[in-house]
């Protein structure tokens, strides 16, 4: 048990902030989809640039290849730094890429990861359906073989930034009579492809980066298929125990930064009696508790981190770390609302940001992952429970 | 950078699981008359010959030599074993004696024949604790101790249990062990500390907070072995949601306590700047989740849960017990709140 750094580890620490701070972009992101996406492109490129792009992919990807802790130092460096998150890199980056790491054979790993890392492209995905959500398995949407190409039907919802992605990794039922685990395919569709319709899905929070899509007989090369035919259910599991083992260092530092945040508020913002915020018992206590939910959260990726780096890859422990990080998330956000008091009523720079935080906040315990489905997830795979 | 035990320390934690299962199951426990100590005079030499009580202190002190972490690590099984809080006492009484110079005093209590109970101030008035002792006091297993362990935020002291005045004797909510309540007015102490010089208030949230993780862990796989085993409408109860996610619940609790155990117990070895931070939020959490996951325990064990047939109401008793002790939450949480922005 150590919380130690070697000398080699330091230098490349201070290697990071170096360079981090002398190239991180001036202003903030553009709201706008298409301005975000070549926001996007350009710090991507600019990190491809500098070296700092796929930390932990292998180098003949155009990766570097370093070890579990050089990515743990870089996320870390990175997250406290302020410089942007990932938006609509995070696909690629974080599942897709991974995915065809784990599972892609050598042309496509040739073919479709180097182009991540070099800012050229943006990854969604397809996996939920207006039928089958939580019940992922249940997907319907259709892929026939014919000659060398899969011909799609279907329909997928809930895909992140849709309309400004290139490329889609896709579950497709190939084989229809199978058991409903064993006839799913996983494969990469481009998003420009003839007969795809994609229409955005206004959330409660505002926002339009969510969307549904629709497949009429779109064309996708057999060859794009990653893993193997109807394998597709294993290759999205390893592919979702990415989503909930690794990638956890910045909603850590996102998650402190926020409550953090909230406690400097609580210092100035004033209550309808007059005292600051803080001076509340309930408050102070509420606070309090979730510093200290916070302080855990930091543990607990870093014991995440230690059990991958000893076994190799993330264990089931990861669905913890997910459910607890988004719970206490939304209930940070939640909070803040009493903190603010009647102002939260208002959209405008009154409140700050934490009324549409709050309202975002929602998104956290249902995306990736609902977390009943994440409960069942731990009583099952971590506690041996029966289904 | 790694938060996992060692091969070491793993051995230390395998060790004491085997020794504490064939010498002190916790069926044991179930079958005591109430008020009996599960660990008599004998039974604590016994323990002491292990090295228990010095594992965290200098070997020049007569200490093992490892460090808060090994500490935690034992804290954590012998809470999940339900072993009395006196066996904190000597550990943080023999931290005490050495830090004032008294050898002998260490000494007998690192071998077990000296016996410290711990004690927790009663609401009645402000304690006063340090070279002179005043206030009524709670002694868990203090009728059959030598010394009684006081600790404060500010400093802590070990008094003679003869030197006392006994205000009473009674049951106590855990009846493996026993309540006697004293009253001191300017009692001097046998053996105290600041903690500026020695923290033994902070050390003492650590390693009770570990045996809350203890219990928090037993009660988390009593609750899934009996849904597991307990069927009703035809299936095991554990395969219904309620049933389940209560347990997912209990298990995220434990998961975040054992994390965050383990990083305080390397900063506060370190004595880094979040040490004390780190040292209260463990405290916090492991109360919490050490009485949640007892209580929930009772539930998910249905009627047979609030019997004495089964040991599920020993985890909940012991875990108010030792919520008592070093702090309660609301101290904690209100002292972790000042702390200032962790790095």
């Amino acid at each position: 048990m150590n919380l130690d750094f070697t000398e080699q580890q330091l230098d490349f620490r201070g290697e990071v902030r170096q360079w981090l701070h002398d190239n991180i972009p001036a202003g903030q992101r553009p709201e706008d989809g298409a301005e975000g996406r070549e926001f996007d492109l350009a710090w991507q490129r600019t990190l491809y640039a500098g070296g700092w792009a796929g930390i932990n992919w292998p180098l003949e990807y155009g990766g570097r290849g370093l070890d579990t802790f050089q990515q743990l130092i870089f996320l870390m460096e990175y997250s406290r730094s302020g410089a942007p998150g990932d938006h609509y890199r995070f696909n690629g980056l974080n599942l897709a890429g991974p995915t065809i790491i784990a599972c892609g054979d050598e042309q496509q790993k040739k073919t479709y990861l180097p182009p991540i890392l070099k800012g050229e492209v943006i990854w969604c995905q397809g996996f939920s359906e207006p039928s089958a959500g939580s019940d992922l398995a249940a997907l319907k949407t259709r892929a026939v073989i014919e000659g060398d190409e899969l011909v799609v039907n279907g329909s997928k919802i809930w895909t992140s930034w849709a309309r400004f992605a290139d490329w889609q990794q896709l579950l497709v039922r190939t084989d229809p009579d199978a058991p409903k685990h064993k006839g799913i395919s996983w494969v990469i569709n481009r998003m420009d492809a003839p007969g795809m319709d994609i229409r955005p899905i206004r959330d409660m929070a505002g926002g339009s980066d969510l969307h549904e899509v629709f497949y009429d007989n779109v064309r996708i090369p057999l060859k794009n298929v990653v893993g193997g035919l109807n394998n597709g259910w294993r290759v999205s599991m390893a592919q979702l125990s990415f989503e909930r083992g690794t990638a956890f260092m910045p909603s850590q530092i996102e998650t402190q930064n926020t409550i953090e945040d909230l406690i400097e508020l609580a210092k100035t913002r004033k209550l309808e009696d007059g005292r600051k915020a803080i001076e509340d018992d309930h408050i102070a206590y509420e606070l309090a508790q979730l510093r200290a939910e916070t302080r855990a959260l930091l543990a607990m990726t870093l014991l995440g981190i230690s059990r991958n780096e000893r076994a190799g890859m993330p264990g089931p422990e990861g669905s913890m770390l997910k459910l607890f990080q988004s719970e206490l998330y939304k209930r940070i956000n939640a909070l803040a609302l009493e903190i603010v008091g009647p102002d939260r009523t208002v959209l405008s720079q009154l409140a700050g940001r934490w009324p549409r935080a709050f309202l975002g906040s929602f998104a956290n315990t249902l995306g990736g992952g609902t977390s009943e489905v994440m409960r069942n997830i731990i009583g099952e795979r971590c506690l041996g429970l029966p289904k | 950078m790694n938060l996992l035990p060692t091969e070491e320390q793993q051995q230390i934690i395998d060790t004491a699981k085997h020794f504490l299962d064939s010498e002190f199951p916790v069926s044991d426990a179930l079958a005591l008359e109430p008020g009996a100590s599960r660990v008599q005079r004998p039974h604590l030499e016994q323990i002491a010959q292990l090295g228990w009580f010095g594992i965290g202190l200098d070997d020049a002190c007569g200490g093992v030599g490892y460090g808060a972490s090994e500490e935690t690590l034992l804290y954590m099984e012998l809470g999940h074993s339900l072993m009395p809080p006196s066996l904190l006492g000597a550990s943080l009484g023999a931290r005490i004696a050495a830090a004032a110079g008294h050898d002998a005093q260490c000494s007998a209590i690192l071998a077990g024949s000296a016996r410290v109970a711990l004690g927790v101030a009663r609401n009645t008035a402000v304690p006063v604790i340090g070279e002179r002792v005043s206030g009524e006091f709670i002694g868990f297993e203090g009728q059959d101790s030598d010394y009684l362990l006081l600790a404060g935020a500010d400093s802590a002291a070990l008094v003679d249990t003869q030197a006392l005045s006994e205000i009473g004797a009674t049951e106590c909510i855990d009846p493996t062990l026993t309540s006697t309540v004293y009253s001191a007015d300017g009692v001097g102490a046998s053996a105290w500390q600041a903690s500026e010089q020695e923290d033994i208030f902070h050390r003492g949230a650590l390693l009770s907070a570990a045996m809350q993780a203890g219990i928090a862990q037993a009660t988390l796989e009593r609750s899934v072995d009996y849904a597991q085993e307990r069927e009703q409408y035809g299936k095991p109860i554990g395969s219904f949601q309620a049933i389940k996610h209560y347990c997912a619940d209990m298990a995220i609790r434990c998961e975040s306590v054992r994390a965050m155990l383990y990083y305080a117990s390397v900063t506060l070895q370190n004595r880094d700047d979040s040490a004390l931070l780190d040292v209260q939020t463990a405290k916090t959490l492991a109360d919490d989740a050490a009485v949640r996951n007892a209580n929930c325990a009772v539930q998910v064990h249905g009627g047979m849960g609030f019997t004495q047939e089964m040991d599920i109401h020993l985890f909940v008793k012991r875990a108010q017990v030792l919520s008592t002790l070093f702090g309660g939450r609301r101290h904690h949480l209100r002292a972790l709140l000042s702390q200032a922005r962790p790095a």
